[in-house]
């Protein structure tokens, strides 16, 4: 038994590895430049009409008081000095009398969803922001927000 | 809180145009439920959208209710307080204007204190009357609603109103409503379907003589629902204003909900 024992050693010592494949060459890791926070314009558009097809947990969201809360603190304020820039309008509004921002962030809810008619979210904070489905619970809302508003 | 349903309308409904509510005082009948056909409100569009099964009712309303998403919870951040339509005949106003301000609030738009005076005003020809909700709907929409600091909440006749009343309104429009009738036997799933989805709902019932708003949907008792109601006779009305009105005498008997206002200015 020890003679055998020593013999596959010998073997397996013998025996070159095959070589394989190269391994993938590792992407560069892009340098993310990181987000500074800045007072936000919010834009939800969304169909009223199917509204009621959504979970019940997007529904919440939708109308969630801590996202509303969270924009009354971190949106910037319209012209009256109070009112955020946090809107929730139709898809086929007339938004032309809405400020500049209001106007952009629909625009690009418009243009982006590219027809779809799902609950579309838009976040600008000046420099950077999101534009997508709507997300399916307050959780993930707030944590886009916090991404681009601060915490 | 006050609950009516089958077993005592009779206490809360009026006689010959005058409804004595619960703290006493006498409340003038204003509202007539419906005139136009279905389908045929000019300004109104049909309620055709997908229904909330009834089986998700009572989950949707406690998910909505925990996430203060209701619209008594939105009201109440936005500072909107209950109407008291004193001893005017304009319940009908008084309803759809209080809609008007809870679809701008769920808009986002500046928070206005509408006045139920400058729809009520026109629609009666500057007369206290009672008018069909129709008519108040269409006046919203082609006119708007004035800004309490133009026109009084209260004030029916022209003298009162300020300069600039007219402009003034045309920043508070509907641009979009659904018609809910007829009564049948949908009738209360279409609109416990608008108030899950946060909008509100101008209602109009017939043994009542009376025109409120509708705003939440709860289940009272394993599967029995009432609609939470904003009535127009002061904060002292109920809880704050507001009272359950049970299925049954709940159904209403003419029913509108605004799904889009004017994006207006700041």
């Amino acid at each position: 038994m020890k003679w055998l024992y020593i013999a596959l050693v010998l073997i397996a010592g013998c025996v070159r590895p095959v070589p394989g494949p190269a391994p993938p060459p590792v992407p560069p890791v892009p340098i993310v430049e990181p987000i500074t926070p800045a007072p936000l314009t919010v834009v939800v558009v969304k169909d009223n009409a199917s509204l009621g097809q959504l979970p019940s947990s997007q529904v919440a969201a939708l109308m969630s008081e801590n996202i509303r809360g969270y924009c009354q603190t971190h949106c910037k304020f319209g012209s009256d000095g109070k009112t955020p820039e946090y809107r929730s309008y139709q898809w086929a509004t007339d938004v032309s009398l809405q400020s500049e921002g209001v106007r952009a962030a629909f625009k690009t809810a418009v243009d982006d969803a590219k027809g779809s008619r799902v609950p579309w979210l838009v976040v600008n904070n000046g420099k950077t922001g999101f534009s997508g489905p709507y997300p399916a619970t307050e959780a993930e809302v707030l944590t886009i927000l916090q991404r681009y508003g601060g915490a | 809180m006050i609950i009516i349903d089958e077993s005592n309308w009779r206490d809360h409904a009026g006689e010959n145009g005058v409804i004595i509510d619960p703290s006493g005082q006498r409340r003038k009948a204003g509202c007539f439920a419906r005139r136009t056909p279905v389908g045929a409100v000019k300004c109104a569009a049909p309620a055709n959208y997908p229904l909330i099964p009834r089986n998700e009712w009572a989950s949707r309303s406690r998910d909505i209710k925990a996430a203060r998403a209701d619209t008594r919870s939105l009201l109440k951040a936005k500072g909107i307080p209950a109407f008291d339509q004193e001893q005017t005949s304009t319940c009908h106003a008084q309803s759809a204007a209080l809609a008007v301000m809870v679809n701008r609030a769920r808009q986002g738009e500046a928070t206005v204190i509408l006045s139920p005076g400058s729809i009520a005003g026109p629609v009666t020809g500057y007369r206290d009357e009672g008018a069909y909700i129709e008519d108040d709907l269409q006046q919203i929409v082609d006119h708007g609603a004035a800004s309490i600091d133009f026109v009084p909440t209260n004030q029916i006749s022209r003298r009162g109103w300020k300069a600039g009343a007219e402009e003034n309104a045309l920043l508070h429009r509907v641009t979009g409503w659904y018609d809910m009738g007829p009564r049948d036997s949908e009738m209360f799933a279409r609109c416990a379907t608008r108030v899950l989805l946060g909008d509100p709902v101008c209602v109009a019932y017939n043994w009542w003589s009376h025109a409120v708003t509708l705003t939440f949907l709860v289940e009272i008792a394993p599967g029995v629902f009432a609609f939470e109601f904003r009535n127009s006779w002061g904060a002292s009305y109920g809880d704050d204003g507001y009272g359950l009105l049970v299925e049954g005498k709940g159904t209403p008997d003419a029913a509108y909900s605004p799904f889009q206002s004017t994006a207006s200015m700041m």
